[in-house]
C-alpha cells in the first residue's frame, strides 16, 4: 500500500469505516505477528497482542495526524504491549515449533512489504525443504531467545518494519547511536551463534 | 568518523539481508478475522448508543448514594457504639426522626448558646470543688472525676442539673418542638 493509499485508509479509519479498518489489519497484521511472536517467542502471546494493537488503533486514530509514518505509530504501540507483557512475565521465551504442522497454519504473507522474505510457502512446500526450514526457524528463535531483550527489539523492528534507526532510537528513547550499537551487536552476535550451529 | 559509519552501517545492512533469509510464520487467517471482528465490536461501543465500556452518569450517581450511605453508616455505628460522646450518645435515630436534621441541628445550636452562661457557672463551681481537699484525684483521671462530680451532683440535687444533662435535655427539647 503506497502512501497516498494508505494516508485515505487512514481518514476512512478515522471517521469509523469498519472496511478501512479491514485494509490495515490485512496490511500490518503479519508484520505486526512476526514481530510480535518473535519478541515473546509465544504464538498465543503474540495473538492476543496483535488484536490488542488494533483495538488501541481504533482508540486511539482519531488523534493520529498522518505525516507518513503510520507504521512507526502502529509498531511504537506493539513495542509498548510488548515491553508490558515481557515485563509481567519475565519468561524466557519459547522456542518456535518446529511442527511443519503447526508451520503450516500460517499462510504466506503475500503484502509483507519490501522486507516481505519471511514468508511461508506451506502447502506447496516439498515436505525435506519444509523440514530444513523448521530447523532454521527453531535455531533463529534460539538465538534470537539468547539476546538481550534490548537488541532483539532493534533488531526485530528493522526486520519486521520499515522503521529507520532514528525512527527506532526515537521510539525506545535511547540515543541513535545506542540504537545502532545495538542493532549491530545484536545481528552480529545472532550472526555469529546460528554460524557456529 | 565517516569511515566508521558507513563500515558499520555496511555490516548492518550484510547482516539485516541475512537475517531476511529467515522465514517467520505469518498471521493466519482465523487470526485476522478475530482481530477484524474484535475492531468491529470496538467500534460499536464507540457509536454513540453503543454499549460504551465507559461509566455512565449514572454510575456516578450511585457511587455519590453508596458514599453519603456510607457516611451516615458510619455515624449511626459510632454513636451508637460510643464513640462519639456527644449530644446523640445513647439516642437512636428515630427519635429525630419526625424533624429535619437542619432544624434541630438549628435549635440544638441555639439552646446551646442560651445555655453557654450557666455552663461558664457550672465550670467555676466545679473549679471551686476541685480545689477542695475532699477531691483529691489520686487513682482516677482529672476526666473521669469531674465526669463523676457532674453525675454525682446532678443526682443528688434536684434543683441543680448538671452540664451533661443539660446536654441531654436540649435534645429533648428539640424533639419536643
Amino acid at each position: 500500500m503506497d502512501d497516498a493509499a494508505l494516508g485515505e485508509v487512514i481518514q476512512g479509519a478515522q471517521r469509523g469505516d469498519p472496511a478501512a479498518f479491514d485494509r490495515l489489519v490485512d496490511a500490518f497484521a503479519h508484520r505486526l505477528s512476526g514481530f510480535v511472536y518473535r519478541m515473546t517467542g509465544s504464538r498465543e502471546d503474540a495473538d492476543d497482542l496483535v488484536q490488542e494493537v488494533f483495538l488501541r488503533v481504533v482508540r486511539r486514530i482519531a488523534a493520529y495526524e498522518h505525516d507518513g509514518r503510520f507504521e512507526a505509530w502502529i509498531f511504537r504501540i506493539a513495542a509498548n504491549l510488548v515491553r508490558d507483557r515481557l515485563r509481567k512475565a519475565r519468561r524466557a521465551p519459547k522456542l518456535v515449533s518446529g511442527d511443519a504442522d503447526a508451520s503450516a497454519g500460517y499462510q504466506a504473507d503475500a503484502a509483507s512489504g519490501p522486507r516481505g522474505l519471511d514468508r511461508i510457502e506451506a502447502k506447496t512446500e516439498p515436505a525435506d525443504a519444509r523440514m530444513v526450514r523448521c530447523e532454521e526457524v527453531d535455531a533463529l528463535e534460539s538465538a534470537l531467545a539468547r539476546l538481550p531483550e534490548a537488541e532483539r527489539e532493534v533488531i526485530l523492528l528493522r526486520h519486521f518494519s520499515q522503521m529507520s534507526f532514528r525512527q527506532i532510537a526515537e521510539l525506545t528513547g535511547t540515543p541513535l547511536g545506542t540504537a545502532l550499537a545495538r542493532g549491530h551487536r545484536g545481528l552480529a552476535r545472532l550472526r555469529e551463534m546460528l554460524d557456529r550451529g | 568518523m565517516d569511515t566508521l559509519y558507513r563500515q558499520t552501517r555496511e555490516e548492518i545492512e550484510a547482516n539485516e539481508r541475512w537475517l531476511s533469509g529467515f522465514k517467520t510464520p505469518a498471521a493466519s487467517e482465523a487470526l485476522l478475522a478475530r482481530v477484524k471482528q474484535a475492531v468491529r465490536e470496538e467500534l460499536a461501543q464507540q457509536r454513540p448508543g453503543g454499549s460504551a465500556k465507559r461509566p455512565a452518569a449514572w454510575h456516578g450517581v450511585v457511587a455519590a448514594a453508596a458514599a453519603i450511605g456510607l457516611c451516615v453508616a458510619t455515624a449511626w455505628y459510632s454513636a451508637r457504639k460510643g464513640w462519639y460522646a456527644g449530644p446523640m450518645q445513647g439516642r437512636s435515630w428515630s427519635q429525630l426522626a419526625g424533624r429535619t436534621g437542619v432544624e434541630a441541628a438549628g435549635d440544638s445550636l441555639e439552646r446551646s448558646i442560651e445555655d453557654l452562661p450557666s455552663v461558664d457557672e457550672e465550670l467555676s463551681r466545679l473549679e471551686a470543688m476541685s480545689s477542695d481537699d475532699a477531691w483529691a484525684l489520686s487513682g482516677t483521671t482529672l476526666y473521669d472525676a469531674l465526669e463523676n462530680a457532674v453525675t454525682d451532683d446532678a443526682a443528688g440535687k434536684a434543683n441543680h442539673t448538671g452540664a451533661s444533662s443539660r446536654l441531654e435535655s436540649v435534645i429533648d427539647e428539640s424533639e419536643v418542638v
